[in-house]
């Protein structure tokens, strides 16, 4: 079970669950192959494919600040260095996530200690470990996560956001 | 679906033209506004500010706190009665005084929570369930009426009105507070007459603070400009953060924080003014406490984690330590209160080593607590200190005195009718209240209690709450409830073939026997 993703766990589960998937071989993917899945975010949106940094250049739960999917929108990209949900990479480990507040826009710092982003404006507290989870505040929202996906060479692109980024109507701007 | 990931990655903004009104929050006590914007389904607003109701340009990124910002959660689609399908975004309103275009994670989410077909809210019962056979089986509305009515009517004319108690929500905000208010009271005290009622959150038909009515105290003698004007606040028993997230986080942080300064000095010239101190009366280490401690720093926040249920003790040391230090108000005292001398021999003389012994609560921080409330800024002037309490004090066994206690404290340190003073709960419901006279005594009867000894009524008749989770002796009023509901259901379950007429007079032989339906 070890090699098997946390995605396909999930998929082979809703099968078993599901009782309809019995004889289908189970999906032993490489990291590499899982990264080229199509997003799961049914989205019309032409969002930009972009590289964001190579892997060789993270370092581990050291927050690398960027932006996607414009130069208006701050991310921060994170390699935690054990695997946690919805992470990628050979470890299951990078993610990357929106710095704005989905309450209301307060600009986010990431602490490594906690492993979560926090609010200045009211305190909000988002886990990046969890899916940006809100651990407590007054959002109503997760917080935005970017896709992302990595090829041979260890560039790490994104190619989405699952979530709505605060101050804006639609995430890839008119 | 979790209400919390929405996953969406746009949301429709509403047209120039769309409908809007203005609505109060329908969850907590704070009352922050609204903007309700409807508009057909299948149509939407342009990015450009001339294109959008919300007067907005969403071509660009907004700023933080820009107020025009739709969330997946404010967003939803309804069906009138008709078929006409609309879009629907629930706003805050940036232009009200209370939440300034803030919210808490509650009232973000009133788009979400609308009836939809497609949502989870979807997810409703829709028709009455009537025991049969160890079950709960729904049934028609003209069965489970017709039944209900029946056996009241029996009980009316065998056992009189009180042999029908009641608990009932009186809460109504968006969901129809006036309506279904007046109709319940009009119902059970106009129409039954009795006296067995009580509310939602408590055991019998009264304010959850009535020593504080009793004391003389208006219901809510302060305003959320109080918490920006006050020296210091005193939070007992409630965790604002989470449960009054905007009237804390709008009224009382900016204070603690200093950012109202400019408006105490303009508004009380001739005295000091600093950002104000915190103190913040819990058993826990709340979010609450986080909060203040990173707002006003450690050293403006006093958390005194008492042991639980040991309030009275406290409230009433801090009053002997004001009271010994002469930083009691006096001028106050002889002109506003009386019964001063009775309450100098009851309260006055808790014992100070016996409350640090009870409390857990250390000599210094007792000591800090009494200055923090009322030792004076000056020979002139007094410190302004606002009290604030909810849940953790008004929901006990010792209800009366702990309400009592605090009040007295306000008095003896004249806490009240002036800028940046006070002494209540954090407020109070959108609860829509109109009811006709309740009929009974005043104090009213202990409906929980009655029913816990066996009593009194036939019909407990619970509408919208959770009657053993707002009571104050859980346990024994849960298995009375439980003991004698279930003698009921194994006389349905021992008819359950029969006729309407079988299952009637089953029930009422149960009731003979001193069970609840």
């Amino acid at each position: 079970m070890s090699d098997l993703s946390r995605r396909h766990f999930l998929k082979l589960g809703a099968c078993l669950a599901g009782g309809a998937c019995a004889g289908t071989v189970l999906p032993m993917a490489e990291a590499s192959q899982e990264a080229k899945e199509a997003s799961t975010l049914t989205t019309t949106l032409p969002y930009p494919r972009l590289k964001l940094v190579n892997i060789s250049e993270l370092e581990i739960r050291h927050e690398m600040r960027l932006t996607y999917p414009d130069v208006d929108s701050p991310i921060s990209l994170i390699k935690f260095g054990t695997r946690i949900l919805h992470g990628i990479g050979p470890e299951g480990d990078i993610v990357a996530f929106s710095r704005y507040c989905t309450h209301m826009g307060g600009h986010l710092q990431f602490k490594a200690d906690t492993g979560a982003f926090h609010c200045p404006l009211h305190f909000a507290m988002f886990d990046a470990q969890k899916s940006g989870l809100m651990v407590i505040g007054q959002a109503t929202d997760n917080l935005p996560q970017v896709e992302l996906e990595m090829d041979d060479r260890g560039d790490i692109y994104a190619f989405g956001v699952k979530g709505l980024i605060y101050g804006r109507q639609a995430n890839v701007l008119a | 679906m979790s209400m919390i990931s929405h996953g969406e990655d746009r949301v429709p903004i509403p047209p120039a033209d769309a409908q809007h009104y203005s609505t109060v929050c329908s969850y907590c006590i704070v009352g922050c506004g609204y903007k309700v914007y409807k508009w057909p389904l299948g149509k939407e607003g342009g990015p450009k500010p001339h294109q959008n109701a919300l007067n907005a340009d969403f071509s660009k990124q907004q700023p933080q706190r820009s107020g025009n910002w739709i969330s997946s959660a404010m967003h939803n689609v309804i069906t009138e009665r008709n078929g006409t399908r609309f879009n629907i975004v629930v706003l805050p309103d940036r232009n009200c005084a209370v939440n300034k275009g803030n919210h808490s994670v509650r009232g973000g989410t009133h788009g979400d929570v609308l009836y939809a077909p497609d949502r989870p809210t979807a997810d409703r019962l829709t028709s009455p369930f009537l025991y049969r056979g160890g079950h709960q089986l729904p049934t028609t509305w003209e069965e489970a009426l017709t039944f209900g009515a029946r056996i009241i009517k029996a009980c009316l004319d065998t056992w009189g009105p009180d042999s029908i108690a009641m608990k009932c929500f009186d809460h109504g905000g968006g969901g129809g507070g006036f309506e279904n208010n007046w109709a319940v009271g009009k119902f059970f005290f106009t129409g039954i007459g009795t006296q067995m009622a009580s509310i939602h959150n408590r055991p019998a038909y009264n304010s959850e603070v009535f020593a504080a009515g009793d004391a003389g105290l208006a219901s809510l003698p302060a305003s959320y400009m109080d918490a920006q004007l006050a020296d210091t606040i005193v939070l007992i028993g409630a965790n604002s953060y989470e449960t009054q997230s905007i009237y804390f986080l709008e009224h009382m942080v900016p204070n603690l924080s200093g950012e109202t300064l400019a408006f105490k000095n303009a508004t009380l010239p001739g005295e000091s003014h600093a950002p104000a101190k915190i103190i913040i009366i819990d058993p826990r280490r709340t979010a609450t406490v986080a909060v203040a401690e990173a707002v006003a720093g450690k050293a403006n926040v006093l958390h005194l984690q008492i042991n639980n249920g040991t309030d009275i003790a406290l409230l009433n040391s801090l009053s002997r330590l004001i009271h010994e230090r002469g930083w009691h108000d006096q001028e106050f005292i002889e002109t506003r209160t009386d019964n001063f001398e009775e309450f100098k021999a009851k309260n006055l003389l808790q014992d100070l080593d016996h409350t640090l012994r009870l409390t857990g609560v250390l000599g210094e921080q007792l000591l800090m607590a009494a200055e923090w409330i009322a030792k004076p800024k000056s020979d002139t002037h007094r410190r302004r200190t606002l009290i604030l309490y909810e849940k953790g004090l008004i929901w006990g066994l010792k209800n009366y005195e702990n309400i009592a206690s605090v009040v007295d404290l306000a008095l003896l340190t004249g806490n009240l009718g002036k800028p940046g003073t006070g002494c209540s709960r954090l407020g109070g419901h959108q609860e829509g209240y109109s009811r006709p006279r309740y009929p009974g005594t005043r104090p009213p009867i202990n409906v929980d209690d009655v029913a816990i000894k066996g009593e009194g009524s036939k019909i407990f008749w619970v509408a919208g709450c959770n009657p053993v989770g707002g009571t104050l002796n859980a346990q024994p009023f849960r298995l009375s409830l439980e003991r004698r509901t279930s003698i009921v259901n194994q006389a349905l379950n021992s008819v359950s073939g029969g006729s309407e007429e079988d299952r009637i007079q089953a029930v009422l032989t149960a009731l003979e026997k001193g069970v609840f339906f």
